[in-house]
């Protein structure tokens, strides 16, 4: 009896210190672990990771019982992926083989979905889940929202970095933003050739203003060339195919282009085969061509080597 | 001090000389090697499933370490042996101090067993080393049961021996779910403990590794909560008529 006055400080003061920091744990948490305060709060002792790794093998034993995840039956299989996420939101399954499995019943659902896998701080590296949602946005949604989509193959793009899957996505990336400009833009008559061109111009300029030419926006992707890319746009644009016939306005653009972007790679206004010193026609098209890389010595006037050699090799004129 | 140490022995030694402790300790280490065959149902996640099941069987064997804690005091006072210590000069509040460590020391033993013995299945299913986080995780259960240990003393002494182990079970499975109070202060963290504090099974997993500095903090607020619950147990205890 005589020790219950020590007892109750005792209880006091530890009450107060557990209180004190179990306020400042919590906040701690959530810098290295801040799927916590997303996760359910349904009572389960804290075994959300084993009852998301049951749900999953549960969820997969679901799905090879179904036939196809069409409308009959996309609510449930959205239920379950709804659930999944509030056990393991960083579970990387969910979004990658669970998600895209309704993607064509429910693009918005999977989209949504995807969304948040890509604001998940854990995912913040995984590129493969934003190019899953542009995906998504440009071939399942009804209609396909392609500003949308290039906004998460802008994001992929960013996330993958040198990875090998990088090229596909930068291609992904500009044929969006040209469907979209083929969407808003009614003078271009649905002309996606031509849409890309532009797109792909427009990023060359963008790359001309930060000093880095020839990469998209200097961030990563240094081996994504972008002139490789203007010059297969430049092809599809003048030179006809089975579907496509090239238009005054394609071809104008075109030639402002080569102007502007190739005035010194020496590539035929006409079909961008690259031409070299001396050349005067085009010899993949015939076209004529403006001739360069001669001897400044009016007498000789020859080829000069890779045509831009110091010296001429015929008659040893100093070039500069 | 070391009357405190021999309660404390008395009780580790009791569990521990049981073979079913390690007979147990053996089926969940052949459950945890298990998770190797659920490649195909689990679409390549054994390996998660592993460190998880790992994790779960250990905090279950904490669990049970504490209810046997839940059951042995009111034995002991049932059949007179607490009396027979207390009339030794040997205060209340030691015994329970000394009942809660064993019960400390007795789940720390068998965890780290099962911890030890499933980084040995882990390397040898899949060839790689231990995560720094694996071994943070397990750590962290082994450190929670100094909480759950004291919860188990409080409710030893202050209910009867058939409900006592039932009221431990139900207030150690909430306590995981007290963050939900988290903006009241005193009653969150204070009176009613927040378990969850101690539960990265997922940070093991994803190998998301947990600063030292929050160990040591979370060691700390483990201490303080128990001086809480250990001295409410004390105050009970103290007033209770021992045959």
């Amino acid at each position: 009896m005589k020790r219950t006055p020590i007892y109750i400080i005792i209880l006091v003061v530890a009450c107060v210190a557990a209180t004190i920091l179990s306020m400042k744990l919590n906040t701690m948490q959530h810098t290295f672990c801040p799927e916590k305060k997303d996760l359910s709060g349904s009572p389960i002792a804290g075994f959300h990771k084993f009852a998301s790794d049951v749900q999953w093998m549960r969820l997969v034993n679901y799905l090879g019982s179904l036939n196809t995840v069409d409308e009959s039956n996309v609510k449930q299989v959205a239920g379950k992926l709804e659930e999944l996420m509030k056990l393991d939101p960083n579970l990387e399954k969910i979004y990658k083989d669970g998600a895209l499995i309704m993607s064509i019943a429910d693009p918005a659902k999977t989209v949504e979905f995807l969304t948040t896998a890509c604001n998940n701080q854990y995912l913040k590296n995984n590129w493969q889940i934003p190019f899953y949602a542009g995906y998504v946005m440009m071939h399942n949604a009804k209609p396909a929202n392609y500003e949308k989509a290039a906004e998460f193959f802008e994001m992929s793009m960013k996330r993958s970095g040198s990875d090998s899957g990088a090229s596909y996505v930068v291609s992904s990336f500009f044929r969006a933003k040209a469907k979209d400009m083929v969407q808003k833009d009614k003078s271009l008559k649905g002309d996606e050739k031509l849409a890309l061109l532009k797109v792909l111009y427009s990023e060359w300029e963008n790359n001309q203003k930060v000093g880095a030419e020839g990469s998209y926006r200097n961030e990563g992707a240094n081996t994504q060339n972008l002139n490789d890319r203007l010059i297969k746009a430049l092809k599809d644009v003048k030179v006809a195919s089975e579907d496509y016939k090239p238009t005054a306005e394609g071809k104008k653009y075109a030639d402002m282009v080569i102007s502007k972007v190739f005035d010194k790679a020496h590539i035929c206004s006409n079909c961008t085969a690259p031409y070299g010193a001396g050349e005067k026609f085009c010899s993949s098209c015939g076209t004529s061509l403006p001739v360069w890389g001669l001897c400044k010595n009016q007498v000789c006037k020859k080829p000069l080597k890779n045509g831009n050699a110091p010296f001429c090799i015929y008659c040893g004129a100093k070039q500069k | 001090m070391n009357e405190i140490i021999t309660i404390a022995s008395g009780t580790w030694k009791n569990v521990l000389r049981m073979k079913v402790v390690y007979f147990l300790i053996l089926c969940a280490l052949v459950l945890v090697a298990s998770a190797i065959n659920y490649d195909v149902l689990s679409m390549g996640l054994q390996k998660e499933l592993m460190i998880d099941v790992s994790l779960v069987l250990n905090s279950i064997a904490a669990m049970l370490v504490v209810i046997s804690l839940t059951f042995e005091i009111p034995k002991e006072l049932r059949e007179g042996v607490a009396s027979t210590l207390l009339s030794k000069p040997l205060g209340r509040f030691q015994y329970l101090l000394g009942k809660m460590c064993g019960c400390v020391i007795t789940g720390a033993i068998v965890c780290a067993l099962i911890a030890i013995g499933s980084f040995f299945v882990f390397n040898m299913s899949f060839g790689e080393r231990i995560g720094i986080t694996m071994f943070q995780t397990h750590l962290l259960v082994i450190l929670a049961l100094i909480p759950m240990s004291a919860l188990g003393v409080l409710f030893a002494v202050l209910l009867p021996e058939v409900i006592a182990p039932i009221i431990t079970v139900v207030v150690v499975w909430f306590a995981f779910s007290t963050k939900v109070l988290a903006g009241v202060p005193v009653l969150y963290g204070g009176i009613l403990p927040d378990l969850d504090l101690f539960n990265f099974r997922a940070n093991a997993v994803y190998q998301v590794q947990i600063p030292w500095m929050y160990v040591l903090l979370v060691t700390l607020w483990g201490i303080c909560y128990a001086a809480f619950a250990l001295s409410i147990a004390s105050i009970v205890f103290e007033r209770k008529d021992i045959k």
